[in-house]
């Protein structure tokens, strides 16, 4: 992949697997928890906060597995964006570019949703703010779509070319 | 006892990350579109460069980003510190100005989504000069 020197001096080429498999280990999670987050509200929506304790637990969760899946990605990023798209995809598939483009910012445009979502699980009383559950409950939602969208996008990147 | 003359603490939390979320689709919809300068990275030298657009081989995902979060996270803070007294918190006591808040960032994000998905994918990539390698060169 690398035709000169491996990784041709680009930062976390050298563990660029690990960083791999452990951004899809965030990703596991996270698309285990925003599903999961996303489906305790369908009880919130109908005023019924008897597992309010475990929506908590999801909402945090989903936070932290964000931030983390986030973070592991930025630090991924320039093995892919030289080795992968750069030399590999801009050339023979360009579609899949922008596929990761498109991947790559709406993650950054939900980050702060994502973070909201564990914050608000230490604040929010669903009893007493019935008005706001529903915001909470669009947050939700979008960041379960997005975290979806990324995972099959980041898999049908992965398909065409890995960072190898 | 609450103090009647401040919102509740979720309102508040609500309120400052609703507005960090619009200012950062505000801003990164901003500079993306307006070409304003960030920093690029350079991934083969590990140099910054602030510009609009960058001389040689760089990534603007980072430097877009962290600006992005820096005046959403300026923008947020400011929001929860105001609303704990004067007029934004009393604003806050009242359900409607929150969801109304939620609908404008709700709108940026729509937008965002939008603009971002329709240019992306209708982009054409220009693709990197195969790297040289010193022995060839030799």
């Amino acid at each position: 992949m690398a035709p000169c020197a491996p990784g041709g001096g680009v930062l976390f080429y050298g563990v660029r697997r690990l960083l791999l498999v452990l951004h899809a280990g965030g990703s596991i999670v996270l698309i285990g928890a925003s599903t999961h987050h996303a489906l305790q509200m369908r009880h919130y929506l109908r005023g019924r906060f008897g597992r309010e304790k475990l929506e908590k637990t999801y909402a945090k969760v989903v936070s932290v597995a964000y931030v983390l899946t986030f973070a592991l990605g930025a630090m991924l990023y320039p093995s892919y964006r030289v080795h992968v798209r750069g030399y590999y995809l801009d050339r023979f598939a360009p579609e899949f570019s922008g596929l990761f483009d498109l991947k790559e910012t709406y993650a950054s445009l939900t980050l702060v949703v994502a973070v909201a979502l564990g914050a608000l699980a230490f604040t929010l009383r669903p009893t007493e703010t019935p008005a706001l559950v529903r915001v909470y409950a669009v947050m939700s939602l979008i960041v379960c779509a997005v975290v979806w969208f990324n995972v099959v996008a980041g898999l049908l990147v992965v398909s065409a070319h890995g960072v190898g | 006892m609450s103090d009647p003359r401040t919102p509740d603490a979720s309102a508040r939390v609500f309120a400052a990350f609703l507005a960090a979320r619009a200012i950062f689709g505000l801003a990164y919809l901003g500079a993306a579109v307006g070409r304003l300068p960030v920093f690029w990275y350079h991934p083969f030298d590990h140099t910054w460069e602030l510009a609009r657009k960058p001389a040689g081989l760089a990534m603007g995902w980072y430097g877009l980003t962290a600006a992005a979060l820096l005046a959403a996270a300026a923008g947020g803070g400011i929001t929860y510190l105001a609303g704990a007294r004067g007029p934004l918190a009393r604003r806050l006591r009242r359900a409607t100005f929150v969801l109304a808040l939620a609908h404008a960032g709700g709108l940026v994000l729509l937008v965002d989504f939008a603009y971002f998905g329709w240019t992306l994918t209708h982009d054409t990539p220009k693709p990197w000069p195969e790297p040289k390698c010193e022995a060839e060169a030799r």
